[in-house]
């Protein structure tokens, strides 16, 4: 885990970072996020110690780093920059085996570690390895830079704005690749950006900053539905969450309070109930609340023995969708079954409400809404 | 033709001549670039040293050469130390200079970077910043270079060798074609020393950093090949000279260091001297030649870089012990001989058998024209003349100084021109009168009129061995052979000589031992 603890920086008479207090859990990827001059480089920079913090102290796991062997400290943390990072009178292959043979790692370890993290990266290793970084393209530079820094296995990396400067497909691409590598490593990393749509496609918490304070400090979820003030909401932008729609969750759309009935209550009070409530299906549950299936009116017509119970009519292989699914989730469900009524159960399996074709319809023209009153 | 031919017959002298100035430039670059580097990465970091080092690599640079070299004789001597040190300082400007701005103009951010990874500042230095930086100190090199085989001509000056040699005794003796075989290898050399260097600094640039346009990878790599065997072989013959010319270099311990001035008779007394010494003795003896005038040659053996030379007793008298000068031959000697005896243990030997003191001359048609026969005659009509005197002669009290308060001398300019040069100008019609001394071989070549000294102003200058008494002690035998060669010079021989250099262009060693030859057989033999 990495702390910091009261982190000031001022030059002269410029405060650069006032009172950073920010925790990153191990095997998170925390992006950090502002305009320029914020301050978000200036706190990563601190991590590596390439800044000395004026006052408060930053700690690994508990243990101050300013106490740390300087070298020791950096050559344990990769470190990603844009472009320039790459050393460009050395081959592929010096770049990313500078520090492993500074540290005089056995050489054939270093060359196995070469060729894995080639194939890490995407890139083949006989095509690229004796190349110099000015014969590569942007993309393939950035791949290189990122297999330097996984190259030393290091737990912490820092990547300052590493994607900022490729074309829009390239960056796209090294973002997938970068959190296919995230789930199967869990390194911990430190992300500095000002593209929030790359914060909150790779992020599991994002840090925002203004003027050398945090402002606020969350998931990109609670952050685009939850902005702790109007810096932040201008920042994310309005709209910005209907980009991103797997964060409108089933729970911030559903209808609560479903009209429920026991599996015990007869065919005959079923009926008066939908009449007095004006609906057509009716949820059934246990007494705790666990879903057991619905009641569709269709099912039911003069033939029914009003008298039966619930149970023998009611359909028990019912599609449901869990509060945490996403809007995009459910409308896949809803187009695929054609459902009119959805169900919405929580990880117990207790009902907690339900979607219908019409709330979705609701949900979703609200985007252009909001648009229109801005 | 005539240089054509001066190639071929001293081929052998120019091309030791030749090593010589590449050996003393290649030690001179090397040390440059020992000190040079090292200076301008400091003051890539301590930018507070940035100014006063690059001011003073500047102001150095500005300071005359010969200054230079007459201002570190005191320190340093005479011979090859100044003319690399000499050359050195010169040489440390541009590769400060470029040190310096090859390690500023690197991305600040990649060197960040650098340090963000992990490197240590030695680590950035050696893997990142000096990579990076080497072409444009090679680049800062190469200047040095190229400008230091031409600097390196000066070291003759102060008997450092090297080619410089045959330009300085060629503008002495008016020997275009002697002054071109010592230029014209110094200008190939510098072209050499161009192309060598510029090929070091293509190979040393990072291929891919290379911008040659339109090669591709392998082009580029075939093209390094090629220039990488180019360097090896001169490499490889460089080392060879090194390692050939040390061998030949064992100096015996039993050998002492013969000096001299920088004109034709000095230099024709130095060989002759020397021949006499090695023929006669088990010494063997360096020949410092040609080393500058009185202070230049006075100081080094003071110093000790040389063991003797001959002087005159005037110059001694006047101009080393600064009494005012007179005429009396006896006096003159017997003071020099105890001063420099008590003052400077210094030996002097008896007086040569000739006299050579200044001498005022003209174009014959000058003569004719006023008809001038003393210095007197020339007195009334120098309003109409100008002088151009040797730079030591004006401002010598037994030179033009004294001879004005006796002779009354108006003349309507005075241009001071050092060495032979200004027979040139005389005979150009330049000027109209020069000082010249009276055994001088050119008075013949231009055909000059010398002028009595009518009022007996000019002091004697006959010639003396000066010995340092420690060698003296250490070789006595040095003593009777020197006196016993002092009885054979005469004026009209003295002459003679000069003039077989001077005006038939030959080598005043090949004189001076011609001249040896016509002694008796065991002339000198001890016995």
């Amino acid at each position: 885990m990495i702390e910091f603890q009261n982190v000031s920086k001022t030059y002269k008479k410029t405060t650069v970072l006032s009172n950073i207090n920010l925790k990153i859990e191990d095997g998170n990827l925390v992006c950090l996020i502002g305009e320029s001059g914020c301050g978000k480089t200036t706190t990563l920079k601190m991590i590596n110690r390439l800044i000395t913090p004026t006052t408060g102290q930053i700690l690994f796991d508990g243990e101050d780093i300013s106490k740390k062997d300087i070298i020791k400290l950096r050559r344990s943390i990769g470190y990603v920059i844009q472009q320039t990072g790459l050393f460009p009178h050395m081959t592929v292959r010096e770049n990313i085996e500078l520090i492993s043979k500074l540290k005089k790692e056995p050489i054939e370890k270093i060359h196995k570690k070469t060729l894995e993290m080639m194939n890490m990266v995407g890139l083949e290793a006989e095509k690229y390895l004796d190349r110099y970084p000015t014969e590569l393209s942007g993309g393939q530079q950035q791949r290189i830079g990122v297999a330097r820094a996984f190259a030393t296995d290091p737990n912490i990396i820092l990547m300052d704005e590493p994607f900022s400067a490729l074309d829009p497909m390239t960056r796209t691409s090294l973002q997938d690749e970068l959190m296919k590598l995230q789930e199967q490593f869990h390194k911990t990393i430190v992300f500095v950006t000002h593209d929030m749509d790359e914060a909150i496609k790779i992020a599991d918490k994002i840090c925002i900053m203004d003027g050398g304070r945090i402002v606020q400090y969350d998931t990109p979820e609670q952050i685009l539905k939850h902005p702790k003030n109007d810096f932040v909401k201008n920042f994310v932008g309005p709209k910005r969450i209907w980009t991103n729609p797997e964060f409108i969750k089933v729970r911030d759309i559903m209808v609560t309070r479903p009209v429920t009935c026991s599996k015990n209550l007869s065919i005959f009070q079923c009926i008066n109930r939908m009449k007095m409530m004006k609906v057509d299906t009716l949820m059934v549950t246990e007494k705790d609340g666990t879903y057991l299936g619905s009641l569709h009116a269709s099912k039911l017509n003069e033939n029914s023995d009003v008298h039966a119970k619930v149970e023998e009519y009611m359909d028990r292989d019912n599609i449901r969708a869990n509060e945490e699914d996403s809007i995009v989730d459910v409308l896949k469900i809803v187009d695929k079954q054609g459902l009119s009524t959805l169900p919405v159960v929580n990880d117990k399996g207790k009902l907690t409400g339900f979607v219908t074709r019409s709330s979705l319809i609701t949900s979703l023209s609200q985007q252009f809404l909001t648009g229109g009153e801005k | 033709m005539d240089f054509v031919s001066y190639m071929i017959n001293n081929y052998d002298q120019i091309i030791s001549l030749l090593i010589e100035h590449i050996e003393l430039t290649v030690i001179a670059v090397g040390l440059a670039i020992l000190i040079g580097i090292p200076i301008g990465i400091l003051i890539s970091y301590v930018k507070k040293l940035n100014k006063p080092i690059l001011g003073v690599a500047s102001v150095i640079q500005a300071i005359p050469s010969m200054a230079l070299l007459g201002f570190a004789i005191p320190f340093l001597g005479i011979g090859t130390l100044p003319a690399i040190v000499m050359v050195v300082l010169y040489s440390l400007l541009p590769i400060i200079k470029n040190t310096y701005t090859g390690v500023n103009s690197i991305d600040k951010n990649m060197i960040e970077a650098a340090e963000g990874i992990g490197l240590t500042k030695w680590q950035i230095l050696y893997k990142v910043q000096i990579p990076l930086a080497l072409p444009v100190i090679m680049a800062g090199i190469r200047i040095s270079a190229v400008t230091a085989v031409g600097l390196m001509t000066m070291a003759a000056f102060i008997g450092g060798g090297g080619l410089g040699f045959l330009v300085f005794s060629g503008i002495r003796t008016v020997n275009n074609a002697q002054i071109l075989a010592g230029a014209i290898p110094a200008c190939l050399l510098a072209l050499f020393v161009d192309y060598i260097f510029g090929i070091i600094e293509k190979l040393v640039t990072p291929i891919s950093l290379q911008k040659e346009q339109g090669y591709s990878k392998k082009v580029l790599k075939k093209k390094r090949f090629h220039q990488k065997v180019i360097l090896m072989i001169t490499a490889i013959l460089l080392i060879f000279i090194f390692i050939v010319t040390n061998m030949m270099n064992q100096k015996s311990s039993e050998s002492i260091t013969v000096g001299s001035k920088d004109f034709t008779e000095q230099n024709i007394l130095c060989h002759m001297v020397s021949d006499v010494i090695e023929d006669n003795t088990d010494i063997d003896v360096n020949r410092s030649c040609n080393l500058g005038g009185t202070q230049i040659c006075f100081g080094a053996l003071q110093k000790g870089n040389i063991d003797l030379y001959i002087d005159y007793t005037g110059t001694v008298y006047g101009d080393t012990l600064k009494y005012t000068p007179i005429s009396d031959i006896d006096k003159v000697y017997k003071t020099v001989k105890k001063d420099m005896k008590n003052k400077y243990q210094i030996a002097v030997l008896d007086q040569m058998g000739f006299n050579n003191t200044y001498a005022l001359a003209v174009r014959s048609e000058t003569a004719n024209q006023y008809q001038l026969r003393t210095m007197s005659d020339l007195a009334r009509i120098s309003n109409q003349l100008i002088i151009s005197p040797s730079l030591e002669f004006i401002n010598r009290q037994d030179g033009l100084v004294g001879a004005t308060n006796v002779y009354h001398f108006q003349f309507k300019d005075t241009i001071g021109i050092d060495g032979s040069p200004r027979y040139t100008a005389l005979a150009n019609h330049e000027s109209d009168v020069i000082d010249a001394f009276s055994t001088d071989g050119l008075l013949k070549k231009f055909q000059l009129t010398v002028l009595e000294d009518d009022k007996h102003f000019f002091p004697p200058y006959y010639a003396i061995p000066m010995v340092r008494e420690d060698t003296l002690e250490k070789y006595p035998e040095i003593e009777e052979i020197l006196n016993k060669l002092g009885t054979q010079l005469s004026n009209d021989i003295m002459s003679e000589l000069n003039y077989q250099v001077d005006e038939l262009g030959k080598n005043p060693e090949d004189v001076a031992q011609e001249f040896l030859e016509t002694l008796p057989n065991n002339y000198f033999s001890t016995k």
